[in-house]
């Protein structure tokens, strides 16, 4: 596990007053720092807001969009809502998990690069079929495409 | 102001202050079914099951509604009945059924209602049960997540009364589990092992760890003395596993029950309650005398015990190092018996016991002073497998020479008792009169914090009782923020105190409230009744303790510091 910066999250505790009322915005934070919820920090996060483990271990998991696994440095969201299904998503999804090895039941890749995540619409239906990495959108996928893209990523890693 | 009444099932319901339509209704005598109502607990109305039909034909949950005047609710309407199977049915679908093996088989809620609402056939053929794994990790409770129906009862309980919030709702949907965050085991949390959450849980999600099978291997071995003592709670609560009334103690009938089971020598703890409060009175002077810091902190409790040491670790300088009326017994049976195999059993109304007991700390010359802990509802238990008729027993007496007792000890049951027990012990008085200004001093009663102050001649001890350790951490951060100040301060981590403990047989706070008339109808009842006037302490400081007092009746944990 990643060593948490104690420093970082003081700070990020600081900017919202220590108010376990703001507990959400705390963890946005850390989230977006590292990607993901590290257990060691949020057990921090815990005892100086004063609030239980199990408590914030409820609020955390709650939420879709937080998660408590770590990350690999590239998030790719796959959309596979409607409009990207007809416009044949389920292929591109297939060769983003073929080109970096991973899979419905094991999203991350083992050399940490990828985490391949499936979402239901990004928004953006006339781009379809859309894939996302971090906060870049790539429209009109194909396998093809895809395979380049991870190539690319992987170059530039 | 005119009566204030509603009208369920057609029948007139007067009420007054009852929180909602369900406690009106119990109140009337008529048992609306309900699996996450509490009454010392929030309203969480998640269960659905104690839906009622008003007049227009809206379905709404019992337990959340207040009632109003005139108001017309009907309990077992058809739309009513309907609405009760399909939950049943659905919240059976989440629970995994091994009723003949279970647990708590027979004290089931869901069994029960299953069985009084008639549903006989699954609704879906899939279940979809909680597939996490078993909580064994402590000595005291099972956490089964394929049983729980999700109520939140014990969630409540743990953070509403006891403050601790070892456990809480996790993921959601189908996913959702109760537990300690970060899939952890409940060893590796605040979990002091209390039981409550296990007392309130409606099914068997949460079970006391039994450990009948090795009673039955001690109580059939030949060349093992078994002795056993019982503290003062048990007399109060076994009764009521055998449909006898809660404000009665039945002592003499559960010496000879422990007999007829095969127990060799069968003694009452309250004898060592009362050497805990000859020890811990002296402790308390002495800290007065020589300056040092206040309030001192009772120690008999396990519970409360393991709380300092997890939630404030700073103020365990200040419990009192007595060990707790068992472990004194324990270090008593031990000297008595010096060379002899014997097997010490302790019956306990507490779960943490079984945890107190396991300590390193409770061993003395090489060996454990307590070798098993069974809880109020493991010896029913045990009672009832001995095919044995409690409630037509005759009495009889403990063994001696240790079996003599006050009614000092006996008032430990109940929170508060302790203190009274202490004042007994100072005001060193047993004329009548001394007893009557003890019991009105505001030492008795059931409310969770009490705050009163006693004069011995010309000391004045401002004492504080606490029970429920969510009430503990009020009165402490009463006493660190410099609000008030006390000499003494007495806790139990079990609301009401021991007569509550979470190995007691379940009970309402009525069913508590008889438990306590019952302490201290035997408190009356005994002729001695401040703990010096016990006969047996002579024997027991000369001839078994024999200058080892301090070594054996006390006990150092790692943060009470070097002593």
């Amino acid at each position: 596990m990643e060593t948490v910066d104690l420093k970082f999250i003081d700070s990020v505790l600081a900017k919202h007053g220590g108010d376990k009322a703001k507990i959400i915005a705390i963890m946005q934070d850390l989230q977006e720092q590292y990607r993901y919820l590290p257990q060691d920090a949020l057990e921090y996060i815990a005892k100086k807001v004063g609030m239980s483990e199990s408590k914030l271990y409820g609020v955390a998991t709650f939420y879709g969009n937080f998660s408590l696994d770590a990350k690999g440095k590239y998030v790719v969201k796959v959309c596979r809502g409607t409009a990207c299904h007809v416009r044949k998503s389920s292929s591109v999804l297939q060769a983003l998990y073929d080109a970096t090895g991973t899979s419905e039941h094991s999203p991350n890749s083992k050399d940490g690069l990828f985490t391949l995540e499936i979402v239901s619409c990004l928004g953006a239906c006339g781009l379809s079929p859309v894939v996302m990495v971090n906060d870049v959108v790539h429209a009109a996928m194909t396998p093809d495409k895809a395979r380049d893209l991870v190539k690319q990523l992987r170059e530039e890693a | 102001m005119a009566e204030k009444k509603m009208i369920i099932d057609g029948i007139e319901c007067p009420f007054t202050n009852e929180r909602n339509i369900l406690e009106v209704a119990r109140n009337n005598g008529i048992d609306i079914p309900s699996l996450c109502y509490c009454e010392n607990l929030s309203i969480y109305g998640g269960c659905r099951l104690c839906l009622v039909e008003d007049e227009r034909g809206g379905l709404d949950a019992s337990c959340s509604m207040k009632p109003r005047d005139g108001m017309k609710v009907f309990t077992h309407s058809k739309k009513v009945l309907e609405s009760r199977h399909t939950t049943l049915q659905l919240l059976m679908n989440s629970h995994r059924a091994e009723c003949l093996t279970c647990d708590q088989s027979g004290h089931c809620k869901l069994q029960d209602y299953a069985h009084r609402y008639n549903v006989v056939e699954p609704r879906f053929e899939e279940n979809t049960y909680s597939h996490e794994r078993l909580d064994v990790s402590s000595p005291c409770i099972t956490r089964d997540p394929s049983k729980c129906i999700l109520c939140g009862l014990c969630v409540r309980m743990c953070s509403e009364v006891q403050n601790i919030s070892a456990i809480d709702f996790s993921m959601r949907g189908k996913k959702a589990i109760v537990g300690p965050g970060f899939g952890k085991m409940l060893i590796d949390t605040g979990c002091v092992g209390c039981g409550q959450c296990a007392a309130v849980c409606p099914t068997g999600a949460i079970t006391i760890n039994r450990q009948l099978p090795e009673m039955w291997k001690m109580l059939n071995d030949p060349n093992k003395r078994v002795v056993v003592q019982f503290a003062p709670s048990v007399r109060v609560g076994l009764a009521e596993e055998f449909g006898m009334p809660a404000n009665v103690p039945v002592t003499g009938k559960l010496v000879t029950a422990l007999r007829r089971l095969g127990v060799d020598v069968v003694y009452d703890t309250n004898l060592t309650a009362d050497l805990t409060i000859m020890e811990e009175s002296a402790e308390f002077l002495e800290k007065v005398k020589s300056g040092a810091k206040l309030p001192m902190f009772t120690s008999c409790c396990p519970g409360w015990i393991q709380h300092v040491e997890k939630a404030h670790p700073h103020l365990m300088p200040q419990v009192s190092t007595c060990g707790s009326p068992m472990e004194m017994f324990g270090a008593l049976i031990r000297q008595q018996f010096k060379d002899e195999d014997v097997y010490s059993v302790a019956i306990m109304p507490c779960t943490a016991k079984k945890f107190e007991a396991a300590r390193p700390e409770l061993e003395k010359d090489g060996k454990r002073l307590i070798d098993l802990v069974l809880t109020t509802d493991e010896l029913a238990r045990l009672i009832k497998a001995a095919g044995i008729d409690l409630k037509n027993l005759p009495d009889s007496e403990p063994d001696s020479p240790l079996g003599e007792y006050t009614g000092a000890g006996v008032i430990f049951g109940v929170t508060g008792g302790v203190t009274e027990a202490v004042i007994r012990r100072v005001l060193d008085s047993a004329a009548p009169d001394t007893l009557r200004t003890i019991a009105e001093c505001g030492v008795r009663g059931l409310e969770g914090i009490k705050a009163f102050t006693v004069t011995a001649g010309d000391l004045s001890i401002r004492i504080a009782v606490a029970n429920g350790l969510g009430n503990a951490d009020k009165l402490i951060e009463r006493v660190e923020s410099g609000e008030e100040q006390f000499d003494f301060i007495e806790v139990m981590a079990c609301p009401k105190g021991c007569i509550g403990g979470g190995g007691q047989p379940p009970g309402s706070n009525a069913r508590k409230a008889e438990r306590c008339e019952a302490i201290f109808a035997e408190d009356e009842q005994c002729e001695l009744r401040i703990p010096q006037q016990n006969p047996a302490l002579g024997y027991v400081y000369d001839e078994l303790l024999k200058g080892r007092a301090h070594d054996l009746l006390h006990i150092h944990y790692p943060l009470h510091g070097k002593h």
